[in-house]
């Protein structure tokens, strides 16, 4: 998987880099047990600081979607189906939603829309 | 004499710049003179086209440069040095007046098609693997071992063996730690990138371990040299060239494997860095901590002039380009440099610019006229010019002797003094240093 990093973009590295990795995950594109580039190494190859990428995968083990490990870096975690979605996540959701309804769209054309997102496994 | 080994020893060097950079207009990872171009561009008319006068331009300046070379070879007489770094300098700079121009045009016709990238954006691929260190550290140790092995036989030139064994420790410390372990991402085609990566490793780690052997090799010939010249003279000659054509052949053949890998890649997403790259040639990143960098074509590695250490750098290398012609003219000064030597009851005393030595009279035990230079005189510190001869030499004939002389005026007065000492002194007029040898001999009663 690619990962693109905008230096120009409002949205801070770490958020880059914890979102792509998230959206990988939820596209199938990162696999269960796949291993991800260490710390040092994704800081070395994309010239970003080493404790900015380490906030990320911080954030990325405690939200779940990692485990890191010593030796073998950061590894893709392999997530049970339990149904639960986390409070922050359902406040983005929230948040999304309300954007929708602001721009105009009705239920209908909310579902048509994250019907399609799903199918095609992108997000914009 | 010295212009013709001066201007020969590096007529070459207009051909080699020429080579690499022509070189640079063919096609790699996308990248033409510094520029990333789509894949449809190599097909394009106008950059064929501007390739095609960059050659032409590459090609006549090399043959200006060599001809000026040849000229100044045969017909420079006096201030040859100066003349000299004049002609390196030219032969520097020169090349890449129509590299940026070229880089200049194609990042214009560039913008002008629309094949520009997002500015400010960085790729990675998760999946491409990072290069583990493909050569073993120990074996840069033999070198390091077989450099000092000279000191069994020669302990006065020591601290040359020494040198070339730091030189062994430091092309490992280079090995390891001047190379940014970054995979060589083009495009989507993560076993591309592995493979780029890989061969990029192999190959910087390669040329560090064989330079560590010939600098081994090069410490054996200065120890044989001492004991049985010329034969290790020569065989210095021979590997200082065989480095050359190694380095060259290595150099080329990374941007081979670069060029044929990457041949299909271009006609959908790929990777384009020219924001950070000024003229395609110099790395300006704010956004990147590092200060290592790997260019982009080749095997080489830069550094990032947007960081502190790199603007250092920057600078340091712009005042030695700029200090090169005041070099040569500083050279051209001690060279020409009055020899001045007075003989009295007490002492003898011989300067030369800011050189100054005095052996007394009383010292002195033995005392000769000399029509030759000493056997195999060679400089442990001090100048070697073709005037002028001063400082810390070592001859077969005495080990350690302290020379200030004029090498193509001849005789030569040679001092022993009773501590074990030698002495090699000679003004730039043969009648002065008989007249003074007269002297010397009336005041030393020999």
């Amino acid at each position: 998987m690619i990962l693109k990093f905008d230096f120009e973009s409002n949205e801070p590295l770490y958020m880059q880099i914890r979102n792509q990795i998230v959206v990988g995950i939820g596209e199938g594109k990162l696999k269960p047990g796949e291993k991800l580039p260490t710390i040092r190494a994704l800081a070395e190859e994309s010239g970003i600081n080493m404790m900015t990428v380490s906030k990320a995968y911080q954030m990325l083990k405690q939200e779940g979607f990692i485990v890191t490990d010593r030796r073998s870096g950061a590894i893709v975690k392999k997530r049970e189906n339990t149904a639960r979605v986390s409070d922050t996540t359902l406040k983005a959701l929230r948040i999304s939603f309300s954007e929708l309804r602001a721009a105009g769209l009705n239920k209908q054309e909310i579902i048509d829309l994250c019907d399609k997102i799903y199918e095609e496994g992108e997000v914009k | 004499m010295m212009n013709m080994i001066l201007f020969g020893s590096m007529i070459w060097i207009p051909v080699l710049i020429a080579y690499m950079l022509i070189n640079e207009a063919k096609f790699k990872k996308n990248i033409v003179i510094g520029v990333t171009l789509p894949k449809e561009a190599r097909e394009d008319e106008k950059v064929l086209s501007i390739l095609d006068t960059f050659k032409k331009q590459e090609i006549l300046i090399c043959v200006i440069l060599m001809a000026l070379g040849v000229l100044c070879m045969i017909f420079v007489k006096k201030f040859s040095m100066t003349v000299f770094t004049i002609w390196i300098l030219m032969c520097i700079v020169a090349p890449y007046i129509p590299y940026i121009l070229t880089n200049i045009r194609l990042k214009e016709y560039k913008e002008e098609k629309g094949w520009g990238a997002q500015k400010r954006t960085v790729y990675t691929d998760t999946a491409a693997q990072r290069q583990p260190e493909p050569l073993n550290s120990w074996l840069f140790f033999p070198p390091v071992l077989i450099s000092l092995i000279p000191l069994v036989w020669d302990h006065q030139t020591w601290f040359l063996y020494v040198l070339f064994a730091v030189l062994c420790v430091l092309f490992w410390l280079s090995c390891r730690w001047l190379y940014r372990n970054k995979p060589e991402m083009v495009d989507e085609n993560t076993d591309v990138t592995n493979t780029l990566s890989r061969m990029r490793r192999y190959n910087w780690s390669k040329m560090w371990l064989v330079c560590s052997w010939l600098m081994a090799m090069m410490a054996l010939c200065a120890g044989i040299d001492f004991r049985w010249s010329p034969w290790g003279m020569v065989t210095a000659l021979v590997l200082t060239v065989f480095l050359t054509v190694y380095a060259i052949r290595i150099e080329m053949k990374t941007r081979a494997v670069q060029e044929k890998l990457t041949k299909n890649s271009g006609a959908d997403w790929y990777v384009d860095e020219d924001d950070r790259w000024l003229y395609g040639l110099l790395y300006y990143n704010p956004d990147d901590s590092r200060v290592i960098i790997n260019n982009r074509v080749g095997l080489n590695t830069t550094i990032n002039i947007a960081r502190p250490a790199g603007k250092i750098f920057i600078g340091l290398t712009a005042l030695v380009l700029a200090a090169l012609p005041f070099l040569g003219i500083f050279f051209d000064s001690i060279d020409t440099k009055p020899i001045d030597m007075t003989v009295s009851e007490e002492t003898v005393e011989i300067r030369s610019g800011l050189s100054d030595y005095k052996v007394s009279i009383a010292e002195i035990d033995s005392l000769e006229l000399r029509e030759d230079l000493l056997t195999n005189l060679s400089r442990r510190s001090g100048t070697g010019m073709e005037h002028t001869l001063k400082g810390h030499f070592t001859s077969k004939e005495t080990g350690n002797v302290t020379v200030l002389v004029d090498p193509t005026v001849e005789p030569y007065i040679f001092i022993q003094t009773k501590d074990g000492k030698y002495w090699f002194f000679g003004t730039r007029d043969s009648e002065t240093t008989e007249q003074l040898y007269d002297q010397l001999k009336q005041y030393t009663g020999q």
